[in-house]
């Protein structure tokens, strides 16, 4: 309920600030209700973000935009019941719409409900997930200048407060805005993260709405599937799933922004001129990368309405021209997070030439072959032949959203064939009924110019091999090229083979808005699609550590002092800003860096004198009488610390230690790798179990000649000895005389072996290392 | 619909042929000049690198010596026993030129240069026959001028392949497709036939293009006779096509069986051995930098973008359609006719090569003159007849094309970098000649522990020639493969040789046969202290070279 009472409020704060300006707006009146909200979102976005700038606190911003929401669509509505018009009254359809966005809204939020806090915690990207909770944490925390005047040396509260000062300076406007809103409620920043990012991809309903039905003239119901296909369907996921909040953010005032410039009947652009000022100003301090995209786009229509000597167009030009200037004034108290970023992203994604694209675009790659494996003298030009057929239609699949349509790999190779023709001949269809031109449908060959606009940027970046920045600008495009496909189901005149293929394309779509809360639940490991779409950053984030930290929030609160030693970055971040908002003393066993590892190393925290609870995924010995939080997925581990279990099984577990490679599956049961010099840490060798009782130590026969090993337990050689050349090798060795010892530091030294075609140096071939109480 | 490819687009008001005639010359004869400039500064100096190339030449000079001591009819004898299968006819093309001209490089490379020029004359020619004015001609030569790869060292103008004049003959047989309205025209089509035929020993792999593009015309021209039953003037024309198509294919495919059933024993050791089977065609992939499948995949199509086409085409390509767009017509099914074959004849190369695991930079350039002409025709279909953007255009595309021909042939080749090393090189050949001379043996035979584009036997007989016009037989024993071989295939091949090049590098590169010299590499060093003399040492960049003779008995 909290994630439906926050998003809830936040749409109907938005709705009340938008809707005088959604006014301005030409009729029909419905599209002005639709698109209260998104125009409601961009003031929020911009009122907080200046007023945050201008030293307000978050808080106060927020209230500022309540009270502003209130008086203006208050006032309106006295004025509006004073002069005696009856259109302050909801529209003919309007309820329905409310009911629709709502259930939209609830499918939206679903998954963060059916998967878990595994799931909801972040999808594709974690690290821009957590640096968006974390710094929209910061600024709820602090004034603007209070940030500003942090320096690395004195920025070790947390390691993210270092990147807000950063963030302040990139766009911060979805940050400062989710600030504002998550202090009406009161409840911790994290906790609220999934019902913000849902709201955001609701809102493209709105706009996508009001796009079909205002600008294209599409009938209310076709209008409203249209968008309900486009939000919850592939390209409204994807940028979700991406973590990426302020292009989801800005997603929807780009459409509203560009469904502007297309004809809107009789109406001119100069009346809409406040709301097209309010959607510039708002993009360019949301994500400004956006008008790299659209900003050709709508370049193209307006010179296409030029071209045409639409005395019209001649005549909107100035205002339009006043509406950017106005915009870029706005930017003004902002100007190194909005168009200064706009300048040096433009500058960085043409100059640098990211490897991200093999996970962020890995879905244009299809679903059935592994187009990055290294290939093999297996490799035929049987292989090649259907590679080749596979991949244009992967790639258009993955284009067009219909990615989860390709075959998976499990398939035989005749009927992923035949499915991948099929799918291919479908999708050609598709475009070449999306193609063809109709007399009479101006607003959609101007459409489909946007979509040609906005695609020039991509092509370009696709040509000078900076292949993430093209898939970005895809994911921007891809909006509008649904838009594009599914208008033969939407417009009138369409022939019923068109017809059907598009309304085939909007189920397709829709289905999947569908089925995402049903994937959230049925998903291991809070990964909800299997790769390569990038559900999870790779499978070990989620794997082998426990997010749920929901169900111990209650407990850690009751803490005075708790040490963080968590072997992961992301998790050490989340941590870091949980405990921040839960008020409870900490500090980190790892040395604090700004970003993840790879930035400024910022040094070690002041350690807490006796903390009381340890919050750990590692095998390090914890005082007496410390409350252990074990955040690994490793429960045997957990338990046989605990003395629940009397046994514990090392090699196939997920937890990593110093030269131990990771697991892999070998004959039917697992094989880890030593470097040659592995060494464990457990605490408490002696614990509420009873003291431990033995070793056991197993090979797999994987090894060269004159192989040897030595095992040292706390310092002392219980083991040393040259193995067989072959076969297996096993050996049980007691550990009785430890009972004194506090903790178990167990090493394993062995010769080492340098294998073709790997690059590890490998040790000892685990089969089994096991500790017996 | 029209049948005739001429009735669509662009129809100019002028055409002038006396003039175009004299600009077309002017520009091939700027074209000759240059050539001639490039080839004396950048190319005679130095040996002819590259394998192939130095194999060409190698037997281009042996049969021009052939020819002088038994007559004409050698060249027959060449054809019938030595002629390397994959392309019968170059070396004895260069052979006869020189024996016309005279001189020894420059006359084979000139093979190449007449056949670029013919290729623009005639692509010039339809261009501006089908696009209804001069202007479409002199953008489609503005854009072949603006191709990278007559520029590229390997596959390029100077370099005496194959690949360069069957691209020629490739774009040639693709202007009659284009001519004969998509096969519609029974004697356009029949000159493309003998094109196509001629095309066979000049380069064997492009056979494979032929019958692709023909039976994926025959199929396209088959479905579209069946979809447009409705409309029999129509479904007439696209049957007719389709059975040229037919014909045309069946006919190649019998010439090509009775050139199999002939040469059998060497298309098998060269495409099934060398290309399907075998682990040569790994290592060629890899030593392109080819190990993924979408490695495989993009191979060819970003070596035609990049590497053939390269940025000047693309530049003028651009001009030209935006030109055509911005002052559009509607685009009717004739320009599907004239352009699917063209397209067709683009595709299948770049389907053909990538089902091939082994990868070349340099044998997709074929599909560069397709190209050329497909967008030319594009360009004119879409845009308004007499549309004055366009014709501005194709004179920029001209002006383009014009400037990056002067710009490329102003630059020093790549091997300028390396001239010091590549003289040493040369030096080296003529040293070891006279040395095989003055010892008596009858022939080089020479093992070299690196396979490098720097040091093989034919480039250094065939260097050798060119500076004493002495034809000493030069064999290349260990280093003539790239597969991995035993200590004893090794010492066996030196058993045979009477040069030994050890270099500081081997077993360094990335091939079987790299692996197996890095293994051996003290045996080897044993036994050249062993039974041979060293005799010099030769420095070339990071690497050095220790030569040695076979110690006499």
């Amino acid at each position: 309920m909290t994630d439906l009472g926050f998003a809830l409020g936040v749409l109907l704060l938005c709705a009340a600030l938008g809707w005088p300006l959604a006014q301005c707006l030409p009729q029909p009146a419905l599209s002005r209700w639709v698109a209260a909200p998104v125009l409601g979102f961009a003031a929020l976005a911009l009122g907080t973000t200046l007023l945050y700038r201008a030293g307000a606190s978050a808080a106060e911003a927020g209230r500022w935009m309540l009270a502003l929401g209130l008086c203006a669509t208050a006032g309106l509505l006295w004025w509006r019941r004073q002069q005696g018009r009856q259109d302050w009254r909801p529209p003919a359809g309007a309820a329905g719409f409310l009911a629709l966005a709502l259930l939209a809204l609830l499918l939206c939020l679903a998954p963060g409900w059916l998967g878990g806090e595994a799931f909801r915690v972040f999808q594709g990207n974690d690290q821009d997930q957590l640096n968006y909770v974390a710094f929209s944490s910061a600024m709820r925390r602090q004034v603007y200048d209070a940030l500003m005047a942090l320096t690395p040396e004195t920025a070790t509260a947390t390691d993210y407060l270092l990147g807000t000062r950063k963030m302040l300076l990139s766009r911060p406007a979805v940050c400062i805005a989710f600030a504002a809103m998550a202090e009406f409620t009161g409840r911790p920043t994290p906790v609220l993260a999934y019902a913000w990012v849902a709201l955001l991809q609701c809102l493209q309903l709105f706009a996508a709405a009001w796009l079909l039905h205002a600008a294209l003239r599409v009938a209310r119901w076709p209008a409203v599937l249209g968008a309900a296909a486009l939000a919850l369907g592939f390209f409204g996921q994807y940028v979700l799933d991406i973590n990426a909040w302020s292009e989801l953010a800005a997603l929807p005032l780009g459409l509203l922004l560009l469904g502007l410039l297309l004809p809107p009947g009789h109406a001119r652009l100069r009346r809409a001129l406040p709301a097209f000022t309010l959607l510039l100003a708002a993009l360019l301090h949301l994500y400004p990368e956006l008008l790299l995209a659209y900003g050709p786009a709508g370049g193209l229509v307006v010179l296409a309405r030029l071209w045409r000597r639409r005395a019209e167009a001649w005549r909107d030009l100035p205002w339009l021209l006043l509406a950017a200037g106005l915009a870029v004034l706005a930017c003004l108290p902002a100007w190194e997070s909005s168009i200064g970023l706009l300048l040096r992203q433009q500058q960085g994604a043409m100059e640098t030439a990211y490897p991200w694209w093999r996970h962020f675009q890995g879905y244009l790659f299809g679903r059935d072959l592994d187009f990055f494996a290294a290939t093999g003298p297996e490799l035929g030009s049987a292989q090649l032949l259907y590679a080749m057929v596979s991949l244009p239609v992967d790639m258009l699949a993955g284009l067009t959203g219909l990615y989860f349509l390709l075959p998976g790999p499990g398939l035989p190779l005749p009927v992923r064939l035949a499915w991948q023709l099929a799918l291919a001949l479908g999708m050609a269809g598709l475009l070449a009924s999306a193609a063809r031109r109709r007399r009479g449908s101006l607003p959609w060959r101007r459409l489909a110019l946007l979509a040609a606009g906005a695609t020039l940027p991509a092509l370009v970046a696709l040509g000078l091999g900076r292949y993430w920045a093209a898939g970005k600008a895809w994911s921007m495009v891809g909006p509008l090229a649904f838009l594009v496909l599914a208008a033969p189901a939407l417009r009138p005149g369409a022939g019923r083979w068109q017809r059907g293929l598009a309304l085939a394309y909007l189920v397709a779509h829709l289905g999947l808005g569908v089925w995402r809360p049903l994937a959230a639940a049925r998903g291991t490991d809070g990964a909800h699609y299997p790769p390569p779409y990038p559900a999870v950053p790779n499978a070990v984030v989620k794997r082998d550590f426990n997010w749920a930290i929901g169900p111990q929030l209650a407990a850690l609160r009751q803490c005075h002092g708790i040490s963080l030693a968590l072997s992961h970055p992301s998790l050490e971040r989340y941590l870091q800003v949980v405990l921040t908002e839960l008020g409870v003393r900490w500090s980190s066993t790892t040395p604090l860096n700004s970003d993840f590892g790879n930035g400024l190393p910022l040094g070690l925290q002041p350690q807490l004198p006796a903390p009381d609870c340890l919050v750990t995924t590692e095998l390090e010995p914890s005082a007496a009488g410390q409350r252990v939080f074990w955040l690994g997925r490793n429960a045997g581990l957990a338990d046989f610390i605990a003395g629940k279990a009397a046994a514990l099984e090392l090699v196939a577990s997920g937890w990593s230690a110093p030269g131990l490679h990771a697991a892999e599956p070998h004959a039917g049961a697992w094989l880890r790798w030593t470097d040659g010099d592995t060494r464990l840490r457990l605490p408490m060798a002696v614990g509420p179990g009873g003291q431990l009782a033995r070793l056991e130590l197993e090979l797999w026969p994987v090894r060269p000649a004159g192989a040897w090993v030595r095992l040292e337990v706390n310092g002392v050689v219980l083991l040393e000895e040259a193995l067989p050349d072959g076969g297996a090798w096993h050996r049980s060795l007691p550990l009785d005389e430890l009972a004194a010892a506090p903790e178990l530091r167990l090493r394993l030294v062995s010769s080492v072996f340098q294998p073709a075609g790997d690059p590890r140096r490998l040790g000892l071939a685990l089969r089994s290392l096991v500790l017996h109480r | 619909m029209s049948a005739e490819p001429s009735a669509f687009g662009w129809r100019m008001p002028w055409r002038h042929p006396w003039r175009d005639a004299v600009v077309f010359s002017a520009i091939a004869l700027l074209q000759l000049l240059l050539w001639n400039t490039y080839f004396w500064r950048e190319i005679a100096w130095h040996q002819p690198e590259y394998y192939d190339q130095a194999g060409l030449l190698l037997a281009s000079y042996r049969l021009e010596q052939a020819v002088l001591e038994h007559g004409l009819g050698a060249i027959l004898s060449y054809l019938r026993t030595e002629a390397p299968f994959n392309g019968l006819l170059l070396s004895a093309q260069g052979a006869l030129v020189a024996l016309v001209t005279g001189g020894t490089r420059l006359p084979r490379l000139a093979v190449n240069f007449g056949f670029a020029l013919l290729a623009q004359l005639v692509v010039f020619r339809t261009a501006r026959r089908l696009g209804g004015g001069s202007a479409a001609g002199f953008a489609a030569l503005g854009l072949m001028l603006s191709l990278a790869s007559p520029w590229l060292a390997a596959g390029g103008l100077f370099d005496f392949r194959h690949d360069y004049a069957a691209a020629a003959l490739y774009g040639l047989w693709a202007c009659c497709i284009a001519r004969s309205a998509g096969m519609l025209h029974r004697r356009a089509s029949a000159v493309a036939l003998l094109l196509a035929l001629a095309m066979v020993p000049q380069r064997m792999v492009a056979v494979a293009y032929l019958l692709g593009a023909y039976g994926g015309w025959a199929v396209l021209c088959g479905a579209a006779a069946l979809l447009l039953r409705r409309q029999p003037a129509l479904a007439a024309g696209f049957r007719q096509r389709g059975w040229h198509a037919l014909a045309s294919l069946v006919i190649l495919a019998l010439a090509l069986s009775a050139l199999l059933l002939w040469q059998w024993h060497n298309f098998h050791a060269y495409y099934v051995e060398g290309h399907l089977v075998g682990e040569e065609r790994l290592a060629r992939a890899r030593e392109q930098g080819v190990f993924t499948l979408l490695d495989h995949l993009a191979y060819y199509p970003v070596s035609l973008a990049r590497i053939h086409l390269g940025r000047g085409f693309w530049a003028g390509a651009g001009l030209l359609l935006a030109a055509a767009l911005a002052w559009r017509r509607r685009p009717t099914g004739t320009l599907l006719v004239a352009l699917a074959p063209l397209l067709l004849a683009v595709a299948v190369p770049l389907v053909v090569l990538g089902l091939d695991v082994s990868k070349s930079p340099v044998v997709v350039g074929i599909a560069t003159l397709p190209l050329v002409l497909a967008t030319v025709l594009l360009a004119t279909a879409l845009a308004r007849p007499g549309s004055p953007l366009l014709r501005a255009a194709a004179a920029a595309v001209l002006l383009l094309g014009g400037w990056q021909a002067l710009a490329q042939a102003s630059r020093h080749s790549e091997f300028h970098a390396q001239r010091a090393n590549l003289g040493q090189l040369a030096e080296l050949d003529a040293w070891l000649v006279q040395q095989a001379s003055a010892r008596g043996w009858p022939a080089l035979n020479i093992s070299v522990d690196v396979v490098a584009p720097w040091f093989n036997a034919n480039a250094a007989a065939a260097a050798a020639y060119e500076r004493s016009g002495q034809l000493m037989p030069v064999n290349m024993r260990l280093g003539s493969r790239v597969d991995s071989m035993t200590l004893a295939e090794a010492e066996a091949q030196l058993a045979a040789s009477n040069v030994l090049v050890l270099s500081d590098r081997a077993g360094s590169g990335v091939l079987p046969f790299d692996t197996s010299m890095a293994a051996m590499a003290p045996a080897l060093r044993a036994l050249a202290a062993r039974d041979w003399v060293p005799v010099r040492q030769l420095g070339l960049g990071t690497d050095t070279l220790h030569i040695y003779l076979r110690r006499q008995p």
